[in-house]
């Protein structure tokens, strides 16, 4: 029994191609945008890295595209550490309640027996907004871009609309930086597609692991008390 | 190769040893100055003459070249880095703030070297992540400065990509789109209206240094990389791109002077001061090359400036509200009142030879431009004016009979002293900006 190769993979995993893989991509974006659990976040931008390496198979050598989908895991992990080491965000349970003072909670709004924060019903009408805008823009012929198959247009808009409302809504460093990532995987997909440079990805690759580190390191910051850390 | 070794790994490996010093803030600090201060020298020597043949490396198939223009930013670079860590051992600036400022300096001395400048691109992409560490220096709570400063880089790196391949493959029918996208790209990168929002934050949360280190040196090499596109590429002056940056730099000028004056308090006053050099050195851009010497002179005093204002400030302790210094303390306060002051550009001040400059350089285009210009310096004369604190002079009674001078108070004031000298001679550092011009030509 032989271990399946890069190649059988592909072929077995073929329907992913094209465009149900920027159908994905634009739905890790939607909920990216609406769903601010960090748990949900990672799995979200871990599933953004897969569908973008099924279209990166549609420009590149595959072997280089299996990179792409390694550096995004890597990524993925790092913020899955920052995570675990933050406790999720969650403030910890032996706080003092001049600590607690300084932890600023999100008001939240009941829907029946459910508790929500007040943000998402906003949050999940302007991803539809941006799924409707995305999704008519990148099919007229005026917004195509040069030399991008229509399924990697609807994609690299998807990740760079999305990455730009993420960046926007907020400034807490793991959800900001998640909609930077998210540019940064447009702006890889579409140069890419246009010059298939082999010192360009590695460079590229290298620039978005030490963003992710960046976000990383302002997101222990800014979860660490300042009594703890001084 | 030694040369490309100091350049690029020497900086790496200084910044690993001062991070195994890191519990030891002040000897981290020295060392770090120390190891820059000769990576400076060294860069000085090797760096060839004007006319000379630029030194040449093949990395990865792409081509890195040290010539007159890129050792001299390079040493300028350098030695200003190493003269902050000076002054970081004498007022520690956090825990990552040493470590960072180095490591820093490989990235940003690629970014200027490689070639074709797509890659230089990534390589300021790669300095921002690190300079996050200068700006928040291990501080716990608001993450705010960092976090703008990366986003702004983040979102013009597409832009330098797709305008380098478009460069790089001589893609001439997207011209038009081509120094769209360059406009935006420096726009964002030069804290171009609307793309200031990064500078205030900065100024107000990060350590004084860090200030100096992002805005001054950082934006030296960043505004180098810029210039040098632009210079390597003399088709730009043919488009609309010089007009854009003037209308962006002049608009954050005018920005710049409204928010001043409506400051309430020192560090915003002084955050809009510095907003408003930065609108000059963009409106400067977009004169064409004889706006270079202008945009160097420009750049070299805010570094000057910056330093003075952040250090006074930081020892009056009027971080977040007016109020007045401890009786006695007359130094933080001359330092500060007098940086801010050369940071807007008045008379007598190092700012001024740049900030006129600037203003006769707009002048010639339109006499609206200038008037544009000297109503925003005017106005962010006001704002700091009307925020920063009053010196107050300690009644005979308050003084000590013999008071011992301190290395602080010398340290401010050389410094003092040093702007005094470039303010009373500005024809020296008016001779460097151009000489520095003239070898990128």
């Amino acid at each position: 029994m032989s271990f399946p190769t890069i190649f059988d993979w592909l072929e077995r995993l073929a329907f992913l191609q094209g465009m149900p893989a920027a159908a994905v991509i634009v739905a890790a974006g939607a909920i990216l945008t609406v769903l601010w659990d960090w748990r949900v976040t990672i799995f979200a931008l871990l599933l953004q890295y897969l569908a973008s390496s099924f279209l990166y198979v549609e420009v590149l050598e595959p072997r280089l595209a299996i990179v792409k989908l390694f550096v995004g895991v890597f990524i993925c992990l790092i913020l899955y550490f920052t995570a675990r080491q933050t406790a999720w965000g969650q403030a910890p349970a032996d706080l003092s309640e001049a600590e607690t003072a300084q932890l600023q909670e999100e008001r939240r709004v009941g829907f029946g027996q459910y508790l929500t924060p007040a943000s998402v019903p906003f949050r999940f009408l302007f991803a539809l907004l941006v799924v409707v805008v995305l999704v008519s823009l990148s099919g007229r012929p005026g917004y195509q871009l040069p030399a991008v198959p229509p399924s990697l247009n609807l994609a690299i808009y998807a990740l760079v609309g999305f990455g730009v409302v993420n960046a926007g809504l907020t400034a807490e460093p793991l959800r900001r930086g998640t909609g930077l990532l998210l540019i940064l995987s447009g702006a890889e997909l579409f140069y890419n597609t246009l010059e298939q440079s082999i010192v360009m990805l590695a460079v590229l690759a290298g620039a978005n692991l030490m963003v992710a580190l960046a976000v990383s390191y302002l997101t222990q910051l800014q979860l660490a008390l300042p009594v703890a850390s001084d | 190769m030694a040369t490309l070794f100091a350049v690029l790994i020497a900086p790496i490996l200084v910044s690993a040893l001062t991070a195994a010093l890191r519990r030891w803030p002040r000897a981290a600090a020295l060392a770090g100055a120390g190891s820059v201060a000769l990576l400076a020298l060294f860069v000085a020597v090797v760096t060839p003459a004007s006319g000379e043949e630029p030194l040449g490396w093949e990395l990865l198939g792409r081509t890195l070249s040290l010539d007159a223009a890129i050792g001299h930013i390079l040493t300028l670079l350098y030695a200003g880095t190493a003269l902050l860590l000076l002054l970081a051992a004498l007022w520690p600036q956090g825990r990552d703030f040493t470590t960072a400022a180095i490591a820093a300096l490989a990235p940003l001395a690629l970014a200027l070297m490689i070639r074709p400048f797509v890659y230089g691109t990534v390589a300021l992409l790669a300095a921002a992540s690190i300079q996050v560490g200068v700006i928040q220096a291990g501080r716990a709570g608001s993450t705010r400065a960092a976090m703008h400063f990366l986003t702004v880089v983040v979102l013009a790196t597409p832009f330098f990509l797709v305008s380098g391949w478009m460069l790089d493959s001589e893609q001439l029918v997207f011209f038009r789109t081509l120094w769209r996208l360059l406009l935006a790209g420096s726009a964002l990168l030069l804290a171009g209206v609307p793309f200031h929002f990064w500078v205030r934050p900065l100024v107000e949360e990060a350590a004084p240094l860090a200030v100096v280190a992002v805005l001054g040196l950082g934006q030296l090499v960043t505004i180098t990389f810029v210039s040098l596109v632009f210079l390597e590429n003399p088709m730009f002056a043919q488009t609309g791109l010089p007009f854009w940056l003037r209308a962006a730099g002049l608009a954050t000028m005018a920005l710049a002077g409204v928010l001043a004056v409506t400051s309430t308090q020192a560090k915003r006053a002084v955050a809009y001061a510095a907003l408003l050099d930065m609108g000059a050195v963009l409106a400067s851009m977009g004169t064409g090359g004889a706006g270079l010497p202008v945009v160097l002179l420009l750049v070299l005093a805010r570094t000057l400036s910056l330093a003075l204002v952040m250090a006074g400030l930081a020892q009056t302790g009027a971080a977040e509200e007016t109020q007045q210094p401890p009786a006695g303390r007359l130094w933080p306060v001359l330092l500060a009142w007098y940086g801010a002051m050369s940071l807007v550009g008045l008379p007598l001040t190092p700012g001024f030879a740049g900030r006129w400059a600037a203003v006769g350089l707009l002048g010639q285009q339109s006499p609206w431009f200038a008037a544009v210009a000297i109503a925003a310096i005017a106005a962010s004369a006001v704002g700091v004016w009307r925020t920063l604190p009053r010196p107050t002079l300690p009644s005979l009674a308050e003084l000590p009979e013999r008071q011992q001078v301190a290395l602080p108070q010398i340290i401010a004031a050389t410094l003092l002293l040093a702007a005094v000298m470039f303010a009373l001679f500005p024809a020296w550092p008016r001779s460097l900006a151009v000489s520095l011009a003239a070898l990128f030509v």
